[in-house]
């Protein structure tokens, strides 16, 4: 296990009820999560789910009703400012809506932190120019953000995060304002500045896309607690909780009521999971072949996750109970993940 | 025109002139060393801003609310004895500064506070979280962010101190009003009343006209008022 650079114990945040003596309203929800040295972590969740909330106690905007964040074995000073200046100093943030100053051109924006934590200007100058050319935006200077495309802002935010050397990058909905060709770009830079700094990065994100094509780990969270959490390819292939299927489509919602309820006893409905080269093979008609049983397809999809194919088949299976079990005996033999569902 | 009136405008116009600009300036110069300060403090006392504290922002609030409502008239025969205490008189050019000023300040600070006001709140909280402490946020934030709805404040600040300056002349101060009692009221002499309005209407339209070309020159700089920020890709 890799050395943890952030440990979130118990995090619990809570809002008065909008409605009078009502119950209060937990954004957070006893949260637990650790976040490893060095790798790109994405936590998911859907709106409301408590995302920014999350954020906002991970950057000391909000102060948790309960339990702690330990960031590189220290644990943050909630209501200390000047403590809480440091800390924040060794995270670089990258926001949705780029929060570039536009009284700044793109290199003064990047200067910004290095300026307010005392570095001289020539200094400024020298980090400027070296993070500009990672994110590959040395051209653009001079400029004001205003001349800049959706993408070439964000590589700006990118610049000025990573300005002050930070441990980590916590970016916040980082492509949600830009067009697919462009959070492509985006992923990639992320993924290279990941593989040559070493650095931690932090995604939080509702699209699943992101996760997919970037991310090492994933947390799902819901109503303000991880619901799951693991390898992307493990949480991809075998979603446990139900949030967790529902976004990434897997779930059995997707085929028509109206089939689900016809079920005859006779018929067992699996849930088939492929990884990588098995989804290649025709398991299913290899399978059909041996065994005297039919198969019906309900709903499946194949994805590709980081270069790895990773797929789910819906199907109902029809024949003698014995023979079911053999054929799914099979499937399971050839490393297929075999879950019935209702 | 006879020559003698000639003679007249000639000597007194400039002289005025340079007396309403060297009050309008003065004035305008301790209006921004006070009143942006307290602009400042209003903004970020002000309910979930960087320091919220609701005694201050109420007290200052009710502070500048009472300044704003005395009539310029008022307030500057309300001020005399300070006047004589600080300048020694409260009669010339010099003595006027006094109630200018004091008009001028809670004017400027509600100008401020509603410019810093206009920037983002998103800004602020970036600026927060890169680990900016509140003085960095204001100096470096704050103020460079609504320079230029901050030019335009005070623009209009001196535009409103031009007008109380001319009304500080008719009572004992000096600049254009001056002329405007003592030969447009006092002696009837349209020719040089008619230069003296002419002559504000052009210095009202020349500060007003520089103030707008440098906030919109500022503005246009920053993408602002350009098709493309207002539909961002």
């Amino acid at each position: 296990m890799k050395e943890i650079l952030i440990e979130i114990k118990n995090l619990s945040k809570q809002f008065p009820s909008p409605k009078e003596g009502g119950q209060p309203v937990y954004a957070l929800n006893h949260l637990s999560l650790s976040l490893p040295r060095g790798c790109i972590y994405g936590i998911i969740g859907m709106s409301g789910a408590g995302k920014s909330t999350l954020l906002r106690c991970l950057t000391g905007l909000d102060i948790p009703s309960e339990g702690t964040v330990t960031f590189e074995g220290r644990e943050f000073p909630y209501t200390n400012g000047q403590a809480l200046q440091l800390f924040r100093k060794q995270m670089g943030m990258v926001f949705q809506h780029f929060q570039l100053f536009s009284s700044r051109t793109v290199g003064q924006n990047v200067a910004y932190p290095l300026e307010i934590s005392g570095f001289t200007p020539s200094e400024c100058e020298e980090r400027v120019k070296e993070v500009l050319e990672l994110v590959g935006l040395e051209s653009k200077k001079d400029y004001h953000p205003c001349s800049l495309s959706g993408g070439e802002k964000q590589r700006a935010g990118i610049a000025r995060a990573l300005a002050s050397h930070p441990s980590l990058l916590l970016c916040d909905e980082p492509t949600s304002a830009l067009d697919p060709k462009t959070t492509r770009d985006l992923l990639q830079l992320l993924r290279t500045l990941h593989q040559h700094l070493g650095l931690t990065i932090v995604i939080i994100t509702h699209q699943l896309e992101i996760v997919k094509q970037t991310c090492e780990r994933v947390a799902v969270l819901a109503d303000g607690q991880i619901v799951e959490e693991g390898e992307v390819k493990t949480i991809f292939t075998q979603p446990q909780h139900p949030i967790t299927r529902h976004l990434l489509h897997a779930d059995a919602e997707e085929i028509p009521e109206d089939f689900l309820k016809q079920h005859s006893p006779e018929k067992r409905r699996v849930r088939l999971g492929f990884e990588g080269m098995q989804a290649k093979e025709p398991m299913l008609s290899h399978m059909i072949k041996r065994y005297d049983v039919e198969a019906n397809i309900l709903s499946g999809g194949l994805e590709s996750l980081q270069g790895t194919i990773v797929g789910h088949l819906f199907v109902e299976l029809s024949g003698t109970a014995e023979e079911i079990e053999r054929a799914l005996t099979f499937l399971r033999h050839q490393h297929i993940i075999c879950e019935e569902f209702p | 025109m006879s020559v003698d009136s000639f003679r007249l405008i000639w000597t007194l116009v400039p002289l005025e002139l340079w007396n309403t600009l060297y009050m309008v300036i003065c004035s305008t110069l301790i209006a921004i060393l006070i009143g942006l300060p307290l602009g400042v403090i209003l903004t970020v006392t002000d309910r979930g801003h960087l320091k919220e504290n609701r005694w201050v922002h109420e007290l200052l609030g009710s502070v500048v609310n009472v300044g704003r409502s005395f009539p310029f008239a008022i307030l500057m025969i309300a001020l005399i004895p300070l006047t004589r205490w600080i300048v020694g008189t409260s009669l010339g050019t010099t003595a006027s500064i006094v109630p200018l000023s004091i008009a001028a300040i809670p004017f400027m600070a509600r100008m401020v506070e509603g410019s810093l006001k206009e920037v983002d709140k998103g800004m602020i909280e970036a600026a927060i979280v890169m680990g900016s402490s509140h003085w960095q946020i204001i100096s470096k934030v704050l103020i460079p962010e609504s320079l230029p709805s901050l030019i335009l404040a005070i623009t209009t600040t001196i535009i409103n101190l031009i007008g109380y300056s001319a009304m500080a002349g008719t009572m004992g101060g000096g600049g254009l009003g001056k002329i405007a009692i003592q030969y447009g009221y006092q002696r009837f002499n349209v020719v040089l009343m008619v230069v003296t309005v002419i002559v504000l209407i052009l210095l009202v339209q020349l500060i007003q006209g520089m103030g707008q070309r440098w906030a919109r020159s500022l503005n246009l700089k920053r993408g602002k008022g350009l098709d493309r920020s207002k539909n961002p890709p």
